[in-house]
């Protein structure tokens, strides 16, 4: 028997490591994408643990359409990405300072 | 699904899936980031179809793990990103960092109440209690046939959720078009006319009349 409780906190961890992900690659952008990426397999992963305990489809639907998200936010980036490299020669998150921001 | 098996196979993907995403976050080497980060794909998949969730699952794997890990993939060996990011850097975030998952993870169990969610992935109190109170004996009482988790995923996705459905067909053909109108170059030497230049040409640009002296 698997409780509920065990998803949680595999997806809980999932989580925290890919937010220390982010806090420790600040400095290359496909690190960055990949740790966004982590994010998102650990809040599916509750989804679905949530849709099979309720017994209902929702969440199953929602992880559906966060998967289409996720596809389409990983080709833009990975388009920005090589946008930046090819204008610039690096992808450095720290030199990315062209909008004085 | 009873017995010892599927904890088990929960807790070694688990496992898995834990040490691989660490991995896939403390690796400078892009390439094998992303090849972690795969690993830890497939081993939630597994995670998945223990929930029954079987076309997610397989969904992952297909299309997630098929197209767009590929996808980074080819990326990050089309910008062949040699120079490592300072590991100096990366290690003195690293203690502070895990820190932060293990603030987190205690946060969680602290704030769930002891007695929740304590029942099985696998039988949930709620749906039996429904079930119980809805069930009326009646003569004509067919037993539901079961369907496969496709088919309920596709009973709600086409019917309940349409407008949602066609939304994020919109989004990836938006998708579609960003990508390639932010990396599409046009070639440099191309032989196509230009048919507006060809018509907007005067004769003077063209022909010079140049007067000279006949030589005798």
């Amino acid at each position: 028997m698997i409780p509920v409780t065990h998803y949680l906190i595999l997806s809980v961890i999932l989580f925290g490591l890919s937010l220390v992900g982010i806090i420790i690659n600040r400095r290359n952008v496909i690190h960055l994408l990949v740790c966004i990426e982590l994010m998102l397999l650990a809040v599916n992963t509750n989804f679905v643990a949530f849709s099979h305990y309720y017994g209902g489809t929702a969440g199953q639907v929602f992880v559906f359409f966060i998967l289409t998200v996720a596809a389409a936010e990983a080709a833009i980036g990975l388009a920005i990405v090589m946008l930046l490299h090819r204008n610039r020669g690096n992808i450095d998150v720290d030199k990315m300072n062209h909008l004085k921001g | 699904m009873q017995g010892l098996l599927p904890n088990i196979v929960f807790y070694v993907f688990a496992g898995l899936a834990l040490v691989s995403g660490f991995f896939a976050i403390i690796q400078s080497n892009p390439v094998r980031c992303v090849l972690f980060l795969v690993l830890a794909f497939f081993a939630s998949s597994v995670l998945w179809l223990l929930v029954q969730a079987e076309f997610l699952a397989l969904i992952l794997v297909l299309v997630y793990v098929g197209a767009v890990m590929t996808l980074f993939l080819f990326v990050v060996m089309m910008l062949n990103i040699d120079k490592a990011s300072k590991r100096a850097h990366f290690l003195r975030y690293l203690p502070f960092g895990l820190i932060i998952v293990a603030f987190l993870t205690g946060l969680l169990l602290k704030t769930l109440p002891a007695a929740s969610f304590q029942t099985s992935v696998e039988v949930s109190a709620a749906v039996q209690e429904v079930v119980a109170e809805d069930f009326v004996p009646d003569t004509q009482f067919v037993p539901a046939k079961t369907i496969s988790n496709t088919e309920e995923l596709g009973l709600v996705l086409y019917t309940d959720y349409v407008f949602a459905f066609e939304l994020a067909a919109v989004i990836l053909l938006v998708a579609i078009i960003a990508a390639i109108t932010l990396v599409h170059r046009a070639p440099i030497r191309s032989k196509q006319q230009n048919i507006t230049q060809q018509i907007m040409t005067r004769r003077e640009d063209r022909v010079t009349l140049v007067k000279m002296k006949s030589e005798k």
